[in-house]
């Protein structure tokens, strides 16, 4: 990504013009050389340090040096406080990153816990576990696209920008919403169903992330949670509301066609992975 | 003429360990013209600030993504696309101000030409004939290598935009070259 800028093989330019000339390098540095010429020196400098380092000495003694100080002392301080990304230890990574989960869709998560438990206990056990069920495969896609792309993330921007965005840090929050969504989930559906119901969204709900992450590649993580949720919900629908589609579509028999649409999910994910390097379009 | 005591890359690689010595001696080596080269394109010495600052973090923290190449080089396309960037934020809050050069378009198969020709004189001198908005183009996608939508952000203007002075910036610039031409109509 970053080293994507030409840099192609020598020019004629590097070949016949060695260096900057001394007079050429102050005008260079207190700002006065015409156009073209500080051209000529904008593509040297990208290659020769000997010139870098010398028009950086005539800067630091012009106008700018104070300028220059006070972020050098900034940027030791940053590096001193945070720790190169790649020495982060993992869990305080994941801690970090837990921030980008919205309390919003913490708390969606908790009350549709909350109204299956209630509805058990109102009507007996089968009026709460099919809703449970029908609801749960559509939270982790909302999760993600609340915690990742242009609506969800303050610091989206940022994100895009740097080298360790793009798919990566997406497949990260994918993975913390996954952390807090399959064991609450999981732990209600077995109160509610016995264990072995309890774990019959899990398939689904990845596919249906899955496919979020894919189509999100083209359209934006938050559009691709909407249609994907509105198709998941809409199939429920038309099956007859969640106590007919739950045993239909959530079966044992349904569970191999998602595992392979999961497959394909992912396989299709990892063709366009390098969608996520650039910004979302608004 | 030239002495460079580890070289760069042993420089970013101590960095990608994590030294911040070596941190400290590379902003030594680049900040200056890394400044002098950004304030060139941004008026605004607050922006310039933040985005060299921005810069170097980015290098302590992606120093090891480096591959291969002049650090310099490198060093200026985390700069420049971040001065995009900043710009672009900037438009969006609505402080318009701070866009100062507008100007938009610039043809990818001019490049090699314009940056061989620099040396020259020639081509210096057509482009000290065409608009300074063209020029900003020109200097955009040719001089710091981005694409039309990051010219687009730098620039404060739209993509289609960028496109149309683009090839306006291709045609001036020959129509330059051949006013300046030393036999006059060199071609046939």
């Amino acid at each position: 990504m970053l080293n994507r800028r030409p840099t192609p093989a020598p020019r004629r330019a590097e070949r016949t013009v060695r260096h900057v000339p001394d007079d050429t390098a102050a005008a260079y540095a207190d700002g006065t050389l015409a156009d073209s010429a500080a051209w000529s020196v904008d593509t040297h400098l990208d290659s020769c340090t000997a010139c870098a380092i010398r028009i950086s000495a005539l800067v630091r003694t012009g106008g700018a040096g104070p300028l220059l100080a006070g972020v050098r002392e900034a940027v030791l301080e940053a590096a001193a406080a945070g720790p190169r990304a790649g020495r982060t230890l993992p869990w305080r990574a994941a801690l970090q990153s837990a921030r980008v989960l919205r309390p919003a869709w913490v708390g969606s998560v908790l009350l549709t816990l909350a109204v299956a438990v209630a509805l058990s206990r109102l009507g007996g056990a089968p009026e709460g576990r099919p809703w449970l069920l029908a609801l749960a495969p559509v939270l982790p896609p909302v999760g993600v696209a609340l915690a990742y792309g242009r609506y969800g993330d303050p610091a989206h921007e940022l994100a895009a920008s740097t080298p360790s965005g793009g798919l990566r840090l997406l497949l990260t929050r994918t993975g913390l919403v996954l952390a807090v969504c399959v064991p609450l989930l999981s732990a209600a559906g077995g109160v509610l169903a016995g264990a072995g119901a309890a774990v019959a969204w899990l398939l689904p709900g990845l596919v249906l992330t899955g496919a979020t992450l894919a189509l999100g590649s083209w359209t934006g993580c938050h559009r691709a949670a909407v249609a994907v949720t509105a198709a998941w919900l809409l199939a429920v629908a038309l099956c007859g509301l969640p106590a007919v589609a739950v045993p239909l579509l959530l079966s044992p028999a349904a569970q191999p066609a998602w595992a392979a649409a999961a497959a394909a999910c992912a396989c299709l994910l990892i063709l366009r992975r390098t969608a996520f390097d650039h910004l979302e379009r608004p | 003429m030239s002495h460079e005591p580890p070289g760069d890359d042993a420089l970013l690689r101590a960095v990608a360990r994590g030294d911040s010595q070596a941190l400290a001696d590379l902003y030594d080596r680049h900040s200056g013209w890394l400044h002098a080269r950004l304030t060139r394109r941004c008026s605004d010495p607050e922006t310039v600030r933040e985005v060299l600052q921005d810069t170097f973090v980015t290098a302590w923290r992606s120093a090891d993504g480096h591959g291969g190449g002049a650090v310099g080089g490198w060093l200026w396309v985390i700069a420049v696309r971040r001065l995009a960037d900043a710009r672009r934020a900037a438009a969006r809050a609505g402080s318009r101000d701070l866009l100062a050069a507008r100007a938009p378009g610039t043809a990818p198969s001019a490049e090699e030409d314009v940056l061989a020709g620099l040396e020259y004189g020639d081509v210096g001198a057509a482009l000290d004939r065409i608009s300074p908005e063209l020029r900003a183009v020109l200097r955009a996608t040719v001089v710091d290598g981005l694409t039309t939508r990051e010219t687009a952000h730098l620039l404060g203007i739209p993509e289609g935009t960028v496109k149309t002075r683009a090839s306006r910036a291709r045609r001036e610039l020959r129509a330059a070259l051949v006013a300046l031409g030393p036999a006059g109509g060199a071609a046939c």
